[in-house]
C-alpha cells in the first residue's frame, strides 16, 4: 500500500520495510484525529493490509483505489475510539458500529507501560504477554515487526458528551 | 444488629445511592458490630423485567420510566397496583393523564403487570435474611415502590422496625408519610448524617425517641409525633461513601452491559446564590438553603480514592451549586492530575471565560447552569442574578471548550409578558450554532419555592398536582402534606406565545448539528467571521483591523455599547452603528442594553452534525 498525504507527512510506500515509516504517520493521524483537527490526505493502496483498525481516525480525503476507504470515510465521525486514564489505569473505549460498544480498562503495570511506549512505533517484545493482551484488546496495530497504539487520548469532547 | 438499607426503583441504573452509601459508612463506624446490607432494588428490578420478559422489557425502558416518566406520576404508578393490591389500580385514569399530556406510556403498562410478583419475591428475600431494622431511602418516584415492599415486608416479619428517609421525607411530607402508611414505623426528615446514629440509639433502647432529630413516630396514643430537625451537618464531617455493595451488585448483574457505571459524590450542599436571593421558583434545599462545602484538599483525597477503587472517570456532583471558590482551589488541582475525569456539574450561569475554560480543563464537561430564559427582564422576576447576555456567553464559551449544557427554556413567570418574548423570538435563529434547551416548558410549582410559600408573588391558589390522582388514595388534606408538585393557574405568557417559542426552539435544535459561526484572526490584524449556520446565507463577514475587531473582541463579554466605547476608544454612536449591523447579520446577541458577541473560536465537534 502506498500512502500520501497533503500538508502532513510525505509520500510513503507500505511494505515490510517501510513499516516505520507509515506507523510514524498512524501515530501522528492518531493525534491530530485526537485534537480535532482537519487532515486533507491522501491514500494509495496496493496490497491487503487490513485498514478497518483505522477507521475510527480521521479518513483519507481521496484515495486510489477509491473503493478501498469508502468504508471507512463513510463510517467515520469523531469520538469513535479513544481512551482516557485515571490513577493507575486506563480506560479504552470503542463506540464504533462495527466493534462496538466496548470498554477495555487496563490495570496491570506492565501492560500500561507498553501502552505508553508504543505511542511511537516500536518492535514490540517477542513472547510479551502484555501486547499479547493489549493486542486481544485491540490496542495495538501491527505492521511488519513494529507496533503503534492506533487509539488516541480523548483531548476533543463530541458533543453533547454525556456525563449523566 | 443487622441492618437493611434499600434504595427501590427509581434510582438511576447508572449510580449508587448517595445515602446508601453515606449512611452505611456511618453506621458501620458507630459500631463495628453492626452489619449493613445495601439491597439495590432498582437493579434487581431492572434484572426481573429482562428476565421475566424473555429480554424485551430492558434497562432502556426502565431509563425511560427514571427520567422521562418522573414528571408524570409514571415510576409510582407502575407499583400502585401492587401496593393497592388491584392490577388495574386506577389504569383509566392514568393512562388518560398520560393521553392529556402527549407522553407515550411505552412499556410502563406491561411494567406494572410485573410488580407485584417483584415486591413478592424480595419482600421474601428480605425476611429470609432476618434484619433487626429496615431503612428505605426514598427520593422522587421511590414512595409507592418503597411503600409496597415496605408493607409486604411488614406483612412477613411484623416485628421489625421500618424505617424511611431521604427527600421525599422532608417536613412536612414524611410526617405525612408515617402518619398515612402505618406500616412506616418512623420516618427520619432533613439530613440525616446525626440523626442516623440517635436513631439506631434508639432502636437498641439506649435513648428515647423525642431525642431523636427530626424522627416522626407514634406515641402511646397511637398519635404522630415529629421531633424538631437537629441542627445542620457540618459537611466535612460527612464521610466519603462506600460504593462497595453497588459497584459488586452492578458488575455481577445481567444489566451491566446496558449500563455506564457513574458515580456520585457531593461536595458541597444547601446553595450560596439561594442564601442571598432564592430563585423564586426553586424548591430545591427545601428547609437547608445554608451553603457548605468541603476543602479542597478533601474533595481531592475524596475523589482519588473513589476513583481509584472502582476505577470509574464519570462523576455526578449532586451539589445544587458548584462553590464558586472552587475555581481557584479544587479546579486547578484538578486540571493538574493526570486524570481524564468527566463531571456533571451545577453551576450559577454568569462564569467569565476564563471560568468556562478552567471548568473544561479540570474534567467539568457536563454543567447544568441554570439559563432558564433569555431575556433579562424575566429573569430579573426570577430572582436569577444573570444577564441574559451572560447566559448567551456562557453558550458561546461552552460550545469553544466541548462542554454540553444541560438546560430548559422556562417560562409562566406571574408578570412578564407577551413582549419579554419578542426580542428573544427574533434573535432565536442567530443562536442555531449554540446549544439549544431541551424544551421549553411552564414552571411547576414546587413545594418549599419562594412561589409556594408567599402567595402574594403570583400562585394563590394551588392543590396537589394532578398526575397524585394516580398514584396515591388519601383525603385532599394528606395529599396537600405528601406531595411536592403543585397545580396552579397558568402566569405569564399565554398559549400563543409558548407555542411560538416550543416552534422556534424546535427549529434551533434542527439546525444545531450543522450549524457553525467562527471567528478567526488573520496575521494582518483583521478577522473573518465564517458563517455556516442552518437557516443563514454561507458567507464570510472580514471585521477591519483595529477598531472593528478591538469591538467585536470587546463584545466576547457583555458590555453596554457605552463600556465597549470606552474599551477601544471610538464615538457610542460608531460602535452602535456596528451592533445594528453585525445584529442583523445575526452576529451578536442585544438584549436590555448590553450585547455579546456569537461567533466561536473554533467549531464544535458535534455528535450528529
Amino acid at each position: 500500500m502506498y500512502l500520501t498525504t497533503s500538508g502532513l507527512t510525505p509520500a510513503m510506500l507500505i511494505s515490510a520495510a517501510g513499516a516505520g515509516r507509515f506507523l510514524k504517520f498512524i501515530a501522528e493521524l492518531r493525534e491530530m484525529t485526537a485534537r480535532g483537527d482537519v487532515i486533507a490526505w491522501h491514500a494509495e493502496t496496493d496490497g491487503d493490509v487490513d485498514l478497518s483498525p483505522l477507521f475510527h481516525l480521521c479518513p483519507p480525503s481521496s484515495a486510489e483505489p477509491a473503493g478501498r476507504v469508502t468504508e471507512w470515510r463513510e463510517s467515520y465521525r469523531p469520538g469513535l475510539r479513544y481512551y482516557r486514564r485515571g490513577p493507575g489505569f486506563v480506560v479504552a473505549y470503542d463506540h464504533h458500529p462495527a466493534t462496538g460498544p466496548r470498554e477495555v480498562t487496563l490495570t496491570i503495570p506492565s501492560d500500561i507501560a507498553l501502552f505508553d511506549r508504543l505511542h511511537s512505533p516500536g518492535a514490540v517484545p517477542a513472547g510479551s504477554r502484555s501486547a499479547a493482551r493489549l493486542r486481544q484488546a485491540g490496542l495495538l496495530f501491527d505492521l511488519g515487526c513494529e507496533s503503534v497504539v492506533p487509539i488516541g487520548r480523548l483531548r476533543r469532547l463530541t458533543l453533547p458528551t454525556n456525563v449523566l | 444488629m443487622k441492618v437493611i438499607m434499600i434504595s427501590m426503583p427509581w434510582n438511576l441504573l447508572e449510580t449508587p445511592s448517595l445515602p446508601l452509601g453515606i449512611l452505611g459508612t456511618i453506621i458501620r463506624g458507630n459500631d463495628e458490630r453492626h452489619e449493613v446490607q445495601e439491597i439495590y432494588g432498582n437493579i434487581s428490578w431492572a434484572e426481573y423485567l429482562l428476565s421475566a420478559t424473555d429480554g424485551t422489557v430492558t434497562p432502556r425502558d426502565y431509563d425511560y420510566v427514571a427520567n422521562v416518566g418522573a414528571w408524570f406520576g409514571m415510576g409510582d404508578w407502575i407499583f400502585a397496583p401492587a401496593f393497592y393490591g388491584h392490577p388495574d389500580w386506577r389504569i383509566e385514569r392514568y393512562l388518560e393523564y398520560l393521553r392529556s399530556h402527549a407522553i407515550d406510556p411505552r412499556q410502563s403498562v406491561r411494567m406494572s403487570r410485573y410488580a407485584a410478583g417483584f415486591i413478592s419475591l424480595m419482600a421474601q428475600q428480605i425476611a429470609a435474611a432476618e434484619p433487626e431494622l429496615l431503612g428505605f431511602s426514598t427520593t422522587f418516584q421511590q414512595n409507592i415502590p418503597s411503600l409496597a415492599l415496605a408493607k409486604e415486608v411488614k406483612r412477613l416479619l411484623p416485628q421489625t422496625p421500618i424505617v424511611f428517609g431521604g427527600g421525599n421525607c422532608d417536613a412536612p411530607m414524611g410526617a405525612a408519610l408515617q402518619r398515612n402508611f402505618p406500616f412506616v414505623d418512623y420516618v427520619i426528615s432533613g439530613e440525616a448524617e446525626r440523626s442516623v446514629t440517635e436513631f439506631m440509639e434508639f432502636i437498641q433502647g439506649l435513648r428515647p425517641a423525642r431525642e431523636v432529630s427530626g424522627l416522626s413516630w407514634r406515641d402511646d396514643a397511637d398519635r404522630t409525633v415529629t421531633n424538631d430537625p437537629g441542627a445542620i451537618v457540618n459537611i466535612e464531617t460527612v464521610p466519603l461513601p462506600d460504593y462497595s455493595q453497588w459497584s459488586a451488585t452492578l458488575n455481577a448483574s445481567s444489566i451491566r452491559g446496558y449500563v455506564k457505571p457513574t458515580l456520585l459524590y457531593e461536595a458541597a450542599r444547601g446553595c450560596w446564590w439561594g442564601e442571598k436571593h432564592t430563585c423564586t421558583f426553586c424548591g430545591l434545599n427545601g428547609l437547608t438553603m445554608k451553603f457548605r462545602s468541603r476543602p479542597a484538599d478533601q474533595v481531592l483525597a475524596h475523589l482519588r480514592d473513589l476513583v481509584s477503587t472502582y476505577r470509574v472517570l464519570d462523576i455526578v456532583a449532586v451539589d445544587n451549586i458548584l462553590d464558586i471558590g472552587y475555581l481557584k482551589t479544587l479546579l486547578p488541582r484538578l486540571s493538574d492530575e493526570d486524570w481524564d475525569l468527566h463531571f456533571y456539574y451545577e453551576v450559577k450561569s454568569n462564569l467569565s471565560e476564563a471560568d468556562v475554560e478552567m471548568l473544561r480543563r479540570a474534567g467539568l464537561v457536563h454543567i447544568q447552569p441554570g439559563i432558564e430564559n433569555l431575556s433579562s427582564r424575566v429573569l430579573r422576576i426570577m430572582n436569577k442574578g444573570v444577564h441574559a447576555t451572560q447566559n448567551v456567553r456562557l453558550l458561546r464559551d461552552c460550545e469553544d471548550n466541548d462542554i454540553t449544557v444541560d438546560w430548559n427554556y422556562l417560562y409562566g413567570f406571574p408578570a412578564e409578558s407577551d413582549d419579554d418574548y419578542a426580542s428573544v423570538l427574533e434573535q432565536l435563529p442567530a443562536l442555531a450554532h449554540l446549544q439549544p434547551p431541551s424544551g421549553s416548558v411552564r414552571i411547576l410549582l414546587e413545594r418549599y419555592s419562594p412561589y409556594f410559600t408567599l402567595p402574594g408573588l403570583g400562585f394563590h391558589d394551588r392543590r396537589p398536582a394532578a398526575l397524585y390522582q394516580h398514584v396515591y388514595d388519601l383525603p385532599p388534606a394528606e395529599l396537600a402534606d405528601l406531595v411536592y408538585q403543585f397545580d396552579t393557574d397558568d402566569q405569564g405568557i399565554g398559549r400563543q406565545r409558548s407555542q411560538q417559542m416550543r416552534a422556534a426552539i424546535r427549529a434551533w435544535k434542527d439546525a444545531y448539528p450543522a450549524s457553525s459561526l467562527t471567528c478567526t484572526r488573520l496575521p494582518d490584524g483583521s478577522a473573518v467571521i465564517t458563517d455556516r449556520r442552518v437557516g443563514w446565507p454561507e458567507r464570510q463577514t472580514r471585521l477591519t483591523p483595529g477598531a472593528q475587531c478591538a469591538a467585536y473582541e470587546a463584545m466576547r463579554t457583555s458590555r453596554t455599547v457605552r463600556a465597549i466605547a470606552g474599551r477601544v476608544g471610538i464615538s457610542a454612536g460608531q460602535i452602535a452603528g456596528w451592533v445594528r449591523e453585525w445584529r442583523d447579520l445575526g452576529l451578536v446577541f442585544e438584549d436590555d442594553g448590553r450585547v455579546v458577541a456569537l461567533a466561536t473560536r473554533r467549531a464544535s465537534l458535534k455528535r450528529f452534525g
